[in-house]
C-alpha cells in the first residue's frame, strides 16, 4: 500500500517534471508549431536532434555525490517512461499498455536493468561506451522510440545520469574484462556512381533484402516476424525515411549501425563480413535509398570533411 | 525498491571488492578423480517432435523440417544437459577451445551443448542463405550478441560471457532453436540420444547436479564422488 503510493507519487512527480521542462523549452517554437498538437508531439520536434553529440568538456570524475545527483535528474527526467525500477515500466509505458490510454510509445523504453543498447560503437554483446550513453542521452532517439534528446541538460547532469544508469545493474562490473574496443569509423569514401553500383552489390551479397526489402522500403520476405527482445513486432528500416534511421542518418552512424548491430533487435552485427571498402560501399548506396539524398552534398560534405582533417 | 536504495554505492564497492576472488573457478591438478556416470531416460513413448512451419528460404531449408526437440533411442532421453551445479576448484580445461555451432539445413547443429564461460562458440552457416545467430541469456531471453552469416562457411567466433542456459535463435528463420549450457567450470555435458552420460576426473566430494532439458524442465540430484570411484546417477523424465 504504502510502495504504491510511493511510487505513484513518483510517477506524478517525474511526468509532472517532463511537462514543466517541456513547456518550458516549447515557447522557442512557438512560431512555427501547430497549436493542435500535442506537448509530447512539440517536445520531440523540439528535441530532435541528428549525429553523434560528443561532449565537450571532459566527464566529471564519478563519485557517490554525482551518482545520487544522476539518481536525482533520472527521477526527474527520465522516470516517466523508464519507470521507478528502471526497468521501462513506466507510467507513460504502462498507461498506454494496459489502459490504452495516454500515449502510446511506439517502442519499450530501455530497461537499465538489462543494459541492452540498441546504437553503440561497441560490437554486438559488448556495453556501450559512457560516451554512448552521453550521446543517447544527448541526441535522444526520436526515429520509432520517442526518447526526445536532452541535449539542453548541462554535460555535468547528463554524465551524472549516465553515471546513475551504470549502478542499475552488475553488467559493469561482472563483464569488465569481456569488453570490446569500440569500432573506429575510418574516413568516408567520397560517393561516386561506382561505389553506388559497388554498394548495391554488397547490398544483395549480405542479404540486406531479407529484411529491408530488395529496394530497402523495409518490406522483405522476413520483415513480417520480427520481433524484439520484449517480444514485440518490430519493422526494418525503411531507408527512404531518413528521419526513420534509429543511430542517426549521417554517413558514420549509417557505417556503426550495421557493423555493430543493434543489441535487443533482430539486427545483426555484419562487422565480420565487411573490408573497410565494402563498409562504405554499403553506407552510400544505402543512403542513396534516401527519398532526399542529394550525391552532390554528400561529396561536397566528404570533401569539407577532407579539408577540415588536413593539419595546418 | 531499486530507486530508495541509498545504500547502494557502499553496496557495489563492496560487491566488487568480493566479487574477485569468490566467483572465479581455479583449475587445480585432480589425481584420482572420481566419475559421475548414468542414463537418462524417458518413462513411457517419447513426445511427437512437431513438424515446423517453414515459412520461406523453402529451396534451401526444405518444406517440411521435424524438431529436434525430443531425441532418445531404448528408452534413453538424448540433449539432455547433466552439470555440476558449483564447484570452485577442479581440473583444467582448454579455454581456447571453439565450440563448434553450425547452421545446417535450417537447424542448429548440435541443438543443445555446453560451454565454459568466456570460451567461444565457432558459428558456421553451411547453408546458402542468410542466417543470423541471435544469443538471448537468462529466463526473459534478453540479447547476448547478434551475428549476421550472409556467406557461407565463414567460421564466426565470438566469447560467451554469461553463464546459464543460452537460448539461440535465427530472427530470419522463426523456428530455428538451439541452446548452449554455459558455467563456470568444465564439468557440464550433454546425454547422448541413447541417455548415456560421464562426467570425468571429479574432485571427490558431495554435488548438486543440474539435470536439464528444454521442455521437460530442470531437477537437481545429489551424488556424494569417492576418490576414483564411480558415482551413478539415472534419471527418469515423464511427461
Amino acid at each position: 500500500m504504502k510502495k504504491s503510493a510511493l511510487k505513484f507519487g513518483l510517477l506524478v512527480a517525474g511526468i509532472g517534471l517532463i511537462a514543466t521542462v517541456s513547456m518550458a523549452v516549447t515557447p522557442k517554437l512557438a512560431s512555427n508549431s501547430d497549436s493542435s498538437e500535442g506537448f509530447y508531439t512539440t517536445f520531440f520536434k523540439y528535441s530532435s536532434a541528428t549525429g553523434n553529440i560528443k561532449p565537450v568538456g571532459k566527464s566529471p570524475p564519478v563519485t557517490p555525490g554525482l551518482i545520487r545527483y544522476g539518481e536525482w535528474t533520472y527521477r526527474g527526467l527520465c522516470i516517466g517512461c523508464h519507470g521507478v525500477e528502471a526497468d521501462g515500466n513506466g507510467a507513460v509505458w504502462e498507461l498506454a499498455d494496459k489502459y490504452g490510454q495516454g500515449h502510446k510509445l511506439p517502442r519499450k523504453p530501455r530497461d537499465f536493468t538489462e543494459a541492452i543498447y540498441k546504437v553503440r560503437s561497441t560490437p554486438s554483446g559488448s556495453l556501450p561506451t559512457d560516451t554512448d550513453l552521453f550521446s543517447a542521452i544527448s541526441r535522444g532517439l526520436v526515429a520509432d522510440e520517442d526518447m526526445p534528446a536532452f541535449k539542453f541538460l548541462p554535460e555535468r547532469d547528463r554524465w551524472a545520469v549516465v553515471a546513475y544508469l551504470k549502478t542499475l545493474t552488475d553488467r559493469w562490473e561482472e563483464e569488465k574484462d569481456d569488453q570490446e574496443d569500440p569500432i573506429e569509423v575510418s574516413h568516408p569514401t567520397v560517393p561516386t556512381a561506382e561505389t553506388l553500383i559497388a554498394g548495391k552489390r554488397v547490398y544483395e551479397l549480405m542479404k540486406c533484402g531479407k529484411c529491408h526489402g530488395a529496394l530497402g522500403k523495409g518490406d522483405g520476405p522476413s520483415a513480417p516476424q520480427l520481433k524484439d527482445d520484449n517480444d514485440l513486432p518490430i519493422e526494418p528500416r525503411d531507408f527512404s525515411d531518413a528521419s526513420m534511421f534509429v543511430a542517426g542518418s549521417d554517413p558514420q552512424s549509417v557505417y556503426t549501425t550495421f557493423t555493430t548491430g543493434f543489441d535487443g533487435t533482430p539486427m545483426p552485427s555484419f562487422a565480420d563480413f565487411l573490408e573497410e571498402k565494402e563498409r562504405w560501399e554499403l553506407v552510400w548506396y544505402v543512403m542513396s535509398l534516401r527519398n532526399d539524398w542529394d550525391i552532390e552534398k554528400a561529396r561536397a560534405d566528404v570533401l569539407k570533411m577532407n579539408v577540415d582533417k588536413t593539419p595546418g | 525498491m531499486r530507486i530508495k536504495n541509498t545504500g547502494r554505492w557502499m553496496g557495489i564497492v563492496t560487491a566488487l571488492m568480493l566479487s574477485s576472488t569468490v566467483s572465479a573457478y581455479e583449475a587445480i591438478t585432480v589425481s584420482n578423480g572420481g566419475t559421475i556416470s548414468g542414463k537418462i531416460s524417458f518413462s513411457g513413448a517419447l513426445p511427437a517432435n512437431p513438424v515446423l512451419d517453414i515459412t520461406k528460404d523453402k529451396e534451401v531449408c526444405g518444406t517440411s523440417i521435424k524438431a529436434d526437440y525430443y531425441v532418445g533411442t531404448g528408452g534413453g532421453l538424448g540433449n539432455v544437459v547433466v552439470a555440476i551445479e558449483k564447484i570452485d576448484k577442479g581440473k583444467a580445461y582448454n579455454k581456447k577451445k571453439i565450440i563448434a555451432f553450425d547452421n545446417k539445413d535450417c537447424m542448429f547443429i548440435p541443438h543443445v551443448t555446453t560451454a565454459v564461460k568466456r570460451q567461444k562458440l565457432g558459428i558456421n552457416n553451411s547453408d546458402p542463405v542468410l542466417h543470423n545467430t541471435h544469443l538471448y541469456y537468462g529466463a526473459k531471453l534478453k540479447t547476448m550478441y547478434n551475428i549476421a552469416l550472409p556467406l557461407q562457411n565463414k567460421v564466426i567466433k565470438k566469447k560467451i560471457r554469461k553463464t546459464g542456459v543460452v537460448t539461440v535463435k535465427c530472427d530470419a528463420h522463426e523456428w530455428m532453436l538451439g541452446y548452449v549450457y554455459v558455467s563456470k567450470h568444465p564439468y557440464a555435458t550433454v546425454s547422448a540420444a541413447n541417455g548415456s552420460f560421464a562426467i570425468k576426473d571429479v574432485p571427490a566430494g558431495s554435488y548438486k547436479i543440474k539435470i536439464w532439458h528444454e521442455k521437460l524442465g530442470e531437477v537437481s540430484k545429489d551424488v556424494i564422488v569417492t576418490a576414483g570411484g564411480t558415482s551413478k546417477l539415472n534419471h527418469s523424465f515423464s511427461k
